[in-house]
C-alpha cells in the first residue's frame, strides 16, 4: 500500500475519539451555536436561493442548520458518527427533518464530480490532517463556478511565536487539534486546489472564557495547569493580540478567525 | 427510512469516486468497481473505505 492509499484507509483516531466522547458538550456550546455568527457567516457566504449545500465536518450541525434555514438544500459529513448522531436530534427539534448526514472523511468526500453548488466548513479544518487535499477534493465535488466557505480559527501573518503559542495551547486542550492556518496561507492552499479566492477576511474574533472552553473539550485535570500557565504567563504582545484577561480565576480571551470565500472557475 | 433520491444521485465511492448502487433491502450501497459494500447504519451512509466490506465476504454473509 502506498502512503496515499494509507492516508484514505487512516481516519484520525484522535478526532474520532475526542468527539465520540464530547459530542454532548459540542451540541451545548454557545460558541458554536451563536446565531449571530451564524447568520453572519450565511450572509458573508452569499450563496443564491435555494442551492445544494454540503457542510463538511458539521459536527453536531449548527452551520448545516443556519443554511437549511436560510433555504438551501443541505447535507452535513462528518467523521463521528456520534456527532451525526447529536446533529440528526437537534435537527429533528428545529424541524429541518430534510438535512442528510453522511459519515466521512473531509479529505476523501464519497460525493460525484462537480455534485454540489456549495460547501462550507466551520471551525474544524484544524483538525484535519491534510487540509490541501480537503480543498483539491472540494473543487473536485464543486459545479463550475460553486462556492466554497471556510471559517476556522487562524494564526496571524507573519508571526512565527503567535502562531506557535496559539497552535500549543490548542494542542494541550485537545491533542486532536492540528494546526491554526493564517488568511494567507488559506489563499495559498485554495490557489494551489486550483480554486479562485474572492474574499478572504480577519476581522472576527470568538470570544471564550477559559472554564467553559475546556469543559466543551473534556481537557483532563492533569492538563489545566499547564494550559493556565500558558495564558497566564504568556508574553504582553500574545496577551494583547488574543485579548488575554485575567478576571479572578477565569481568563477570557478571544480567537482570531479567518472566514474565506472561494470559487471552482 | 430509504435514503432520499438527491443524496444517492451524488453520493460516490469515497475510493474510486464511482457510482454506487443502492440496495434498498439491505440497506447498502456498493460499488462494483472497487467490489466494497458499504452499511448505512442508523440511516447514516457510513463512506468509509475502512469500514466497507469486501463485496465476496459480504455477498457470503459473514461480514
Amino acid at each position: 500500500m502506498n502512503s496515499e492509499q494509507e492516508k484514505d484507509r487512516t481516519p484520525r483516531r484522535s478526532v474520532v475519539d475526542q468527539y465520540t466522547r464530547q459530542a454532548g458538550k459540542y451540541a451545548r456550546s454557545s460558541v458554536h451555536s451563536d446565531a449571530r455568527n451564524l447568520a453572519d457567516l450565511v450572509q458573508f457566504a452569499s450563496l443564491p436561493a435555494g442551492v445544494s449545500v454540503l457542510d463538511v465536518a458539521t459536527g453536531t450541525g449548527f452551520t448545516a442548520f443556519a443554511f437549511a434555514e436560510a433555504g438551501h438544500s443541505v447535507m452535513g459529513l462528518d467523521l463521528t458518527s456520534a456527532m451525526l448522531l447529536q446533529a440528526r436530534k437537534l435537527a429533528g427539534e428545529r424541524g429541518l427533518e430534510s438535512i442528510r448526514f453522511v459519515l466521512g472523511r473531509a479529505e476523501v468526500l464519497p460525493f460525484a464530480e462537480s455534485s454540489l453548488d456549495a460547501v462550507t466548513c466551520r471551525l474544524s479544518p484544524h483538525h484535519f490532517s491534510d487540509v490541501p487535499r480537503f480543498l483539491a477534493e472540494v473543487r473536485r465535488v464543486l459545479k463550475k463556478g460553486g462556492a466554497v466557505i471556510i471559517t476556522d480559527t487562524a494564526s496571524p501573518d507573519d508571526s512565527p511565536h503567535m502562531s506557535e503559542w496559539f497552535n500549543r495551547v490548542e494542542v494541550i486542550r485537545d491533542p486532536s487539534h492540528n494546526l491554526n492556518y493564517s488568511p494567507v496561507q488559506w489563499r495559498e492552499i485554495a490557489e494551489g486546489a486550483g480554486l479562485q479566492v474572492m474574499n478572504v477576511d480577519y476581522s472576527q474574533r470568538l470570544s471564550h472564557s477559559f472554564s467553559k472552553w475546556v469543559e466543551t473539550s473534556g481537557t483532563p485535570q492533569e492538563r489545566l495547569e499547564e494550559l493556565r500557565n500558558g495564558f497566564t504567563r504568556a508574553p504582553d504582545d500574545v496577551k494583547s493580540f488574543f485579548a488575554i484577561e485575567e478576571q479572578g480565576e477565569e481568563i477570557n480571551f478571544a480567537w482570531p478567525v479567518v472566514r474565506m470565500k472561494a470559487v471552482k472557475p | 427510512m430509504p435514503i432520499s433520491k438527491e443524496l444517492l444521485e451524488i453520493l460516490a465511492c469515497p475510493k474510486c469516486k464511482g457510482d454506487l448502487v443502492y440496495d434498498e433491502k439491505k440497506d447498502t450501497l456498493t460499488c462494483h468497481a472497487c467490489k466494497l459494500v458499504y452499511l448505512i447504519k442508523d440511516d447514516i451512509p457510513v463512506m468509509l473505505i475502512d469500514e466497507a466490506i469486501p463485496l465476496e465476504r459480504y455477498e457470503k454473509g459473514d461480514a
